[in-house]
């Protein structure tokens, strides 16, 4: 069983709905669409270092781009094992919150 | 096209450089850098340089935390490569922190050595303001210094000098019969001294108070080990000891004398005891040490000047009239023990010469061991290059590779401390047991002492690691990797110079341990002059006299049958003489001289079989021989500047001492009544009763056990009161070569060590130099050389070194040995045949150590080291 840590969690679900366009600047815009806060860049770069260490994230160099003075973009892209990987946690999140009530609900019906 | 030199903000960026480098940099600062553009056209200026600094700053944290991770990752490899290290190279491992361990624990006793001897008498407080004063007594031409002055000199300085802000004087009077009921001693460490001795020397008090404590007389201050001795744990304050059939009253009770004093003591007895001696007060006696402490901020130099004449005022123009002058001397309390070279010091003061050789050995034992370190590690560097050329394929950088390899050489420094600090503990026991000194383990485990050590370790483990790390690191990947660096590398001659400098040290090592040997045989076989063996002496002390009766107590002894002679004598060879000024009567110029006093019955030339060249000795029959006649010594005929013994027959003599006038009746052949350390100088005996202090009974060999119970019954129906001692004056003659020999056998330890930890790094070398040279060896042999050949011509090179250091060590080592030479009176000569052992040694074990693998290469089959081609 693969386990990730939460932060690696998130950011790989970010990179995987930023597609084809998960670098840097986007994945963090996307973790604070998710969780509503900005992370540091730094934990960032870390943990994604960290995930293509273990074969979860591809990176990829682009073509040079004139907005960045002609110099290469890193694209990110989940791998085939990342796949996998996230398949399992979700896998996991609905077995181990099966049994628990819809805690909104419930508050409203007290 | 954007010119991002301009648009970057220079501080963030470059903070951010210092932790990134390469792709990951220039992914964080672009990425960014999108944004902030983007910022800056839609925005005010500070608001996106602002956002881009934040971006940086909090991601720091981060990547800081990374960075020591990683390092600590590396960290864990380097120790982890260094120990796999340690493990497959166990024999190369163990002769290296065997050498440095060796080396390390030679170290740690000499300086525990050191240290012991330099710290005499630092201990007190205010030890710099204290002093002891001496006199240099000049008569004519010749002049003596003494350590013990007038009774008077002490009074009249604390009255005629301001600046002396405490004095005291200290009578030590040697042994006393101590008693208390049953328990009867001889004592040794007894003195007499001023109640305010202790406002000079630090003795803490266990008991009583230190002010008042020897201010009555017949009262003493005792240490602790002779209140345990003879109170048994009950409180002596008050209660009474016997000392010599005096009762004194103890009124203290002071800590154990410390070994690092040159004025140990279990008796201090106070002063005013003697308080109605004439010789309170006699100007002219020599016998009282004087210690003075100066008020703070005295200048020295004038003062000594000033106390120079110090007695001029008193006895200055009594002194003039016999043409003598007493000038005072000043010594720091503290540097007694090791610079005070005169008579009649306390102890016989430690040997500075010592000090500064052991210092020196420990140096050049270090020295050893550091070389080997560094000729092991670079000769090994070969079997390293390929790791150096992977890490170096992976990345890793220069400085990287040094660190790695100084940490190396670090953690083998520290293991070797370890190491060191065991053997230490194992040694120091035995060597205080062999050679009779006090070094105390103990001292190496303060604080301070550790960390001091630790440091040293380590910065010796850098020193030696250096080297190594520099030619490792410096490989080039490409050629280590395709395995073509042999161990014929630049660093050879380098080696070569290393080795030679090894055994330069070690033939030195040698030969000084050689001429020492030489020397203590040489003074130990030496004719002295008398018959020294088969001779029981019986100190009589603790009240004994024998002044009256001493023919019937030689009497009582001489009825056994394999006693052949007894006699009585005040002193015997080996120990101390006293020295006074005699005076020749009826000459112009009335000669004065300083001489030696030995006093003895008729007895005594006869049975010590002193030759006499001129004239007769004592004779029982002759009533004028009894306290009036003199003998002397040849030296002393050479003193008068007579030519032949026989002129100073019928000369007449006055002694310094009560001057009694006496005819000369005969010259003794020179005989060694001191060590050889020392040149016999003029002597006079005389026939006088009151001074007898020793008997000697000549034994024969048969019998001996049966002998001595027979003297011992003896002495019991005699003397029931004395403990019986005796000793063979053989044995305490040779006691005077304690401290010299004590220093040979401490100095040959350490060259056998050195010579041991330098043969390590032979071996090393050795095997390696087989071990790279196994192929050129395999070919030679298929080619047809023989084993013999092969072997010398592996051994050829290293001899080359070791005969090279020879030539080296040679002249240094004539130039010390002569110098220490210089201490012994009676010196056996330096003969060559020494230098050439010593080279001989050296060089058969270097052969010896060298063989070993050198037979082993040449014996293996070419076929194991050649098949591989």
């Amino acid at each position: 069983m693969i386990l990730l840590s939460r932060a690696e969690e998130i950011i790989l679900l970010s990179v995987y709905k930023c597609g084809k366009n998960a670098y840097g600047v986007t994945i963090r815009e996307q973790i604070h669409k998710d969780i509503n806060r900005y992370w540091s860049f730094g934990v960032i770069y870390k943990t994604l270092k960290k995930m293509k260490n273990k074969g979860f994230v591809k990176k990829n160099q682009s073509s040079p781009i004139s907005e960045r003075g002609g110099r290469s973009r890193y694209y990110y892209e989940v791998s085939p094992k990342g796949l996998a990987a996230m398949e399992e946690i979700s896998c996991l999140h609905s077995s181990i919150w099966e049994g628990i009530p819809n805690l909104k609900l419930e508050k409203k019906v007290k | 096209m954007i010119d991002k030199k301009d648009k970057f903000p220079l501080v963030p960026t470059t903070l951010l450089k210092l932790f990134l480098k390469g792709e990951e940099f220039h992914e964080f600062s672009d990425d960014i850098g999108e944004v902030y553009r983007q910022l800056l056209q839609s925005g005010p200026k500070w608001k996106a340089k602002s956002w881009y600094f934040f971006r940086i700053l909090e991601s720091i944290p981060r990547i800081f935390a990374d960075i020591l991770y990683w390092r600590f990752v590396m960290l864990i490899n380097y120790l982890k490569i260094a120990l796999r290290n340690f493990k497959r190279h166990k024999g190369y491992t163990f002769l290296n922190i065997s050498g440095f361990a060796l080396g390390m624990a030679c170290c740690l006793i000499i300086f525990l050595y050191v240290r012991h001897e330099t710290s005499f008498d630092t201990y007190h407080k205010d030890v710099e303001r204290i002093y002891r004063i001496s006199q240099d007594i000049r008569t004519g031409t010749s002049n003596r210094l003494f350590a013990p002055v007038s009774p008077m000199v002490s009074p009249t300085l604390k009255a005629d000098y301001p600046q002396v802000e405490q004095s005291v004087r200290v009578l030590p009077t040697g042994s006393r019969l101590v008693k208390k009921e049953e328990l009867v001693f001889y004592e040794d460490r007894f003195m007499y001294a001023d109640k305010d001795v202790f406002e000079i020397f630090s003795i803490p008090f266990l008991r009583g108070s230190p002010q008042d404590a020897l201010a009555r007389p017949q009262t003493v201050v005792i240490s602790q080990r002779i209140a345990q001795k003879y109170f048994s744990g009950e409180n002596p304050l008050g209660k009474t000891l016997e000392i010599n059939r005096e009762e004194y009253e103890i009124t203290g009770v002071a800590v154990n004398s410390p070994k690092n004093t040159h004025l140990k003591y279990d008796f201090i007895s106070s002063l005013e005891t003697l308080a109605d001696w004439s010789e309170m007060s006699n100007w002219y006696s020599t016998m009282f040490y004087t210690y003075l402490k100066v008020q703070p901020n005295v200048n020295i130099e004038e003062f000594s000047k000033q106390v120079s004449h110090v007695a001029d005022k008193y006895v200055g123009e009594r002194l003039a009239t016999s043409g003598t002058t007493y000038s005072y001397f000043l010594q720091p309390l503290s540097s007694i023990h090791l610079q005070s070279k005169i008579n009649y010091d306390i102890e016989p003061p430690g040997n500075l010469l010592y000090v500064k050789i052991f210092a020196i050995v420990g140096l050049f034992i270090i020295l050893i061991a550091g070389l080997n370190f560094i000729n092991l590690a670079t000769a090994r560097a070969a079997n390293r290059s390929k790791e150096v050329g992977l890490r170096k394929v992976v990345g890793a950088q220069r400085l990287q590779l040094i660190g790695q390899f100084l940490g190396e050489s670090l953690l083998m420094a520290i293991l070797s401390l370890g190491l060191a600090l065991v053997l230490a503990w194992l040694v120091i026991p035995l060597l205080n047991n062999l050679i009779g000194i006090s070094l105390s383990f103990a001292e190496l485990l303060q604080p301070f002492v550790l960390i001091v050590l630790l440091g040293g370790a380590a910065l010796l483990g850098m020193i030696a690691g250096l080297y190594p790390a520099f030619v490792l690191s410096s490989f080039k990947p490409a050629t280590t990797l395709k395995g073509v660096l042999s161990g014929r590398s630049r660093s050879f001659s380098l080696r070569t110079i290393l080795v030679i400098v090894q055994f330069t040290i070690s033939v030195f090592l040698i030969i000084g341990t050689l001429m020492m040997s030489k020397q203590f045989n040489y003074m130990r076989s030496q004719d002295l002059g008398f018959e020294k063996d088969q001779k029981l002496v019986l100190p009589l002390r603790g009240g004994i006299d024998v002044q009256e009766n001493f023919e019937s107590v030689k009497d009582v002894f001489s009825k056994h049958s394999s006693i052949s002679g007894v006699t009585v004598s005040s002193s015997v060879p080996g120990r101390g003489l006293s020295n006074f000024s005699i005076r020749l009567v009826g000459e112009e110029d009335a000669k004065k001289q300083d001489m030696f006093h030995l006093h003895f019955d008729s007895d005594f030339i006869p049975n010590y079989g002193i030759e006499v060249v001129a004239g007769r000795q004592f004779m029982k029959e002759l009533n004028t021989d009894f306290m009036g006649a003199f003998l002397i010594n040849e030296a002393a005929v050479k003193a008068f500047g007579w030519t032949s013994p026989e002129e100073a027959l019928g000369k007449r003599l006055q002694t310094g001492y009560g001057g009694r006038v006496n005819p000369i009746i005969g010259v003794t052949k020179n005989f060694h009544y001191r060590g050889l350390q020392t040149e016999v100088e003029p002597l006079v005996m005389e026939f006088l009763p009151w001074s007898f202090r020793y008997l000697t009974i000549s034994m024969g060999t048969l019998n001996l056990k049966e002998t001595m119970t027979f003297v011992e019954s003896q002495w019991k129906t005699l003397f029931p009161e004395n403990p019986f001692e005796s000793f063979f004056l053989d044995i305490e003659f040779n006691r005077q070569y304690k401290a010299d020999e004590q220093a040979g056998s401490i100095f040959s330890v350490f060259t056998l060590l050195g010579l041991f930890i330098a043969c390590l790094g032979l071996f090393g070398l050795a095997s390696f130099m087989a071990e790279t040279r196994s192929r050129e060896i395999g070919i030679r042999k298929v080619l047809g050389a023989s084993t013999p050949g092969l072997v010398f011509m592996m051994t050829k090179q290293f001899t080359k070194w070791v005969i090279l250091a020879n030539g080296v060590a040679w002249p240094i080592a004539y130039v010390f040995v002569n110098r220490w030479l210089k201490n012994f009176a009676y010196r056996s000569n330096m003969g060559i045949e020494i230098f050439v052992l010593a080279g001989a040694i050296a060089l058969f074990i270097a052969i010896l150590t060298i063989s070993f693998q050198s037979i082993k290469a040449a014996m293996s089959n070419p076929v194991d080291a050649l098949k591989y081609e």
